[in-house]
């Protein structure tokens, strides 16, 4: 639990442990936003600030709170650009439609599903890429998002429920 | 004996290592004799495979060691402005904090009195989700971070930060609107928790939520039973109308418009199709019942709330239309009469406002019906509107409100 909270690890006095944030970051990240490469720009984006920020933290006590809501000003900055940049908002929805429907000439399998987790709704597609990314446990993950473990374990079975109903339609199912 | 439904609900948490040995060996006990719950449990360690290969981080060194060699020159070159910054800050966060004490002073509370969570956590640090656009009475609402409720009486679009717990009295509903442009009313005795603008949890009472055009709202709530409670959730696709309510055994969903998408209720480890225009109601033994009729009473809760604001919203004079319209000419009309009456005096309010606002000529039948079904209900607070109706060039429409106006001074 300890190292989750960031309260024992992942901080020293001076320096930020990016290697300890990185992948629940990435986690955070990615379940915001749709393409992998403005995930990478958020994550290196919310680390730049991080470590510019690091020195003026008085207390080391709610580094990943600290870092999630950084991480979660990244994604919106993110997110309000690229609504300019587009003419023709595209919703998530959408975009998940789209891409199971070109499907029969997508043999990529980890393509194919990581479409259907981009189709997952946000709160269940984060806890899915924290478990797999980082293996953390549910109490661990529970502790990051600042949610019960039983919601943890309801998220993740309604994640896994979903993808593979996907999978049984769409003929993925190994 | 483990039963299937419980068995499955814990394959999950088997596979990944999460449950105590004696609820492990049940579950494995149980897999051993139920042929159906193995192929469930076979096909999720398939999935599990297949996650496993697709979500691998690759190259996370070399992404760290990019991010640290840049941040060197932060820590590298450091610079004499922040000790010189940090001056202002002190200076504009004491100048803050006079303000802040000087304001409480002059609103006679002292600044020990005032909830920790508020102030100990600068609005700046929580992100404002929603706000509250309107209420028919105080809402108490509960600040992330701290134990105790605040009672907000003044709706001036007062923000909301994410976490929030959201509570309304038996006679009080309000509706608030979410960063992202969606709305959410909440009708009497409800509470729920803006976990985010697009995850509402649904703690008691009933709700209703319009998505925005580019997202969905997730309600979540759960059946309690005796023993542990059964999660839910109902997913509510961009643009469409839901309305969720919860009660003690039994929970419900309504897909309120003709033209919502078809949508799913998520009830433990179960999926319900909630199609458009149609009510899913649930209970505990998951039994369900679907009724299929798109039905505008099941709204009619939310009229009080649409009958404030200036002017009048659009929405009030549609819904009334609808209700209205049928009354006095089809056997709709006990439903409708019955429904609005149900509201009691807070209900005079929306028919009087929709029939003092409403000016087209021919909506002059459906005013004057409003005005009648308004006459027995009206109270003290439906006065500001009889005073307007009472001189309405309409005689039917005057005398009506002359008469009403006359009823409750007579009751004071």
């Amino acid at each position: 639990m300890a190292s989750t909270s960031g309260k024992t690890s992942g901080t020293s006095p001076n320096r930020l442990d990016v290697q300890h944030w990185y992948r629940r970051i990435y986690a955070f990240c990615q379940a915001r936003l749709m393409s992998d490469s403005d995930c990478e720009d958020a994550v290196q984006e919310t680390f730049a600030r991080a470590i510019k920020h690091f020195p003026e933290l008085r207390t080391h006590d709610a580094v990943g709170g600290w870092l999630r809501r950084i991480a979660h000003n990244v994604c919106v900055d993110m997110i309000r650009r690229q609504q300019i940049r587009r003419t023709d908002p595209v919703d998530v929805q959408t975009i998940a439609n789209d891409a199971t429907s070109d499907l029969p000439a997508d043999r990529d399998q980890r393509e194919h599903l990581m479409r259907l987790i981009r189709a997952l709704p946000q709160s269940q597609r984060e806890i899915i890429l924290l478990y797999y990314y980082e293996s953390m446990t549910y109490d661990q993950i529970a502790a990051w998002l600042g949610i019960a473990r039983s919601t943890v374990c309801d998220r993740l079975h309604r994640a896994r429920q979903s993808l593979r109903a996907e999978l049984t339609t769409t003929g993925g199912a190994s | 004996m483990m039963s299937c439904e419980q068995s499955r609900s814990l394959l999950g948490p088997l596979m990944d290592q999460e449950l105590a040995d004696a609820q492990s060996d049940a579950v494995r006990d149980h897999l051993t004799q139920c042929d159906e719950c193995r192929r469930d449990w076979e096909s999720l360690n398939a999935l599990d495979t297949q996650l496993k290969s697709a979500l691998r981080l690759d190259g996370v060194e070399q992404a760290v060691a990019a991010i640290e060699s840049s941040a060197d020159h932060f820590v590298a070159c450091p610079t004499a402005q922040p000790r010189k910054r940090s001056i202002w800050v002190v200076v504009a966060l004491a100048t803050a904090v006079c303000l802040l004490v000087t304001s409480l002073v002059a609103r006679n509370r002292v600044p020990w009195a005032v909830d920790q969570g508020v102030v100990g956590q600068s609005a700046a640090d929580i992100p404002i989700i929603a706000t509250l656009v309107r209420a028919t009475g105080a809402v108490q609402v509960q600040h992330p971070g701290s134990a105790a409720w605040e009672s907000i009486d003044h709706f001036d679009a007062t923000p909301l930060a994410k976490g929030s717990r959201l509570r309304t009295q038996p006679t009080v509903l309000c509706e608030l609107q979410t960063s992202d442009k969606g709305k959410i009313r909440l009708n009497e005795a409800g509470e729920v928790v803006l976990h985010d603008t697009t995850e509402i949890e649904l703690v008691k009472g009933q709700i209703w939520c319009l998505a925005p055009e580019d997202r969905e709202i997730e309600i979540d709530f759960a059946l309690r039973q005796k023993t542990t409670p059964i999660i839910a959730s109902m997913a509510c696709p961009s643009s469409s109308e839901f309305q969720c309510s919860v009660g003690d055994n039994v929970a419900s969903c309504d897909s309120n418009s003709l033209r919502n998408p078809p949508a799913q209720m998520t009830v433990g480890t179960k999926g319900y199709a909630v199609q458009p225009g149609e009510t899913v109601t649930i209970d505990v033994e998951q039994n369900v019942e679907r009724n299929g009729v798109c039905d505008s009473t099941t709204k009619v809760w939310q009229l009080p709330l649409l009958a404030i604001g200036d002017p009048v919203d659009r929405e009030l004079t549609d819904a009334m239309s609808e209700l209205l319209a049928p009354i006095g000419k089809t056997k709709a009309r006990h439903l409708n009469e019955t429904q609005i009456r149900r509201l009691g005096p807070a209900g005079a309010l929306p028919l009087l406002a929709y029939a003092a606002t409403e000016t087209s000529p021919d909506q002059l039948a459906l005013r004057r019906t409003a005005v009648a079904l308004a006459r027995d209900l009206a109270d003290q607070r439906s006065k500001q509107w009889l005073a307007k109706l009472a001189v309405d060039p309409d005689p039917f429409l005057s005398a009506q409100a002359v008469k009403t106006l006359e009823r409750i001074a007579a009751e004071r």
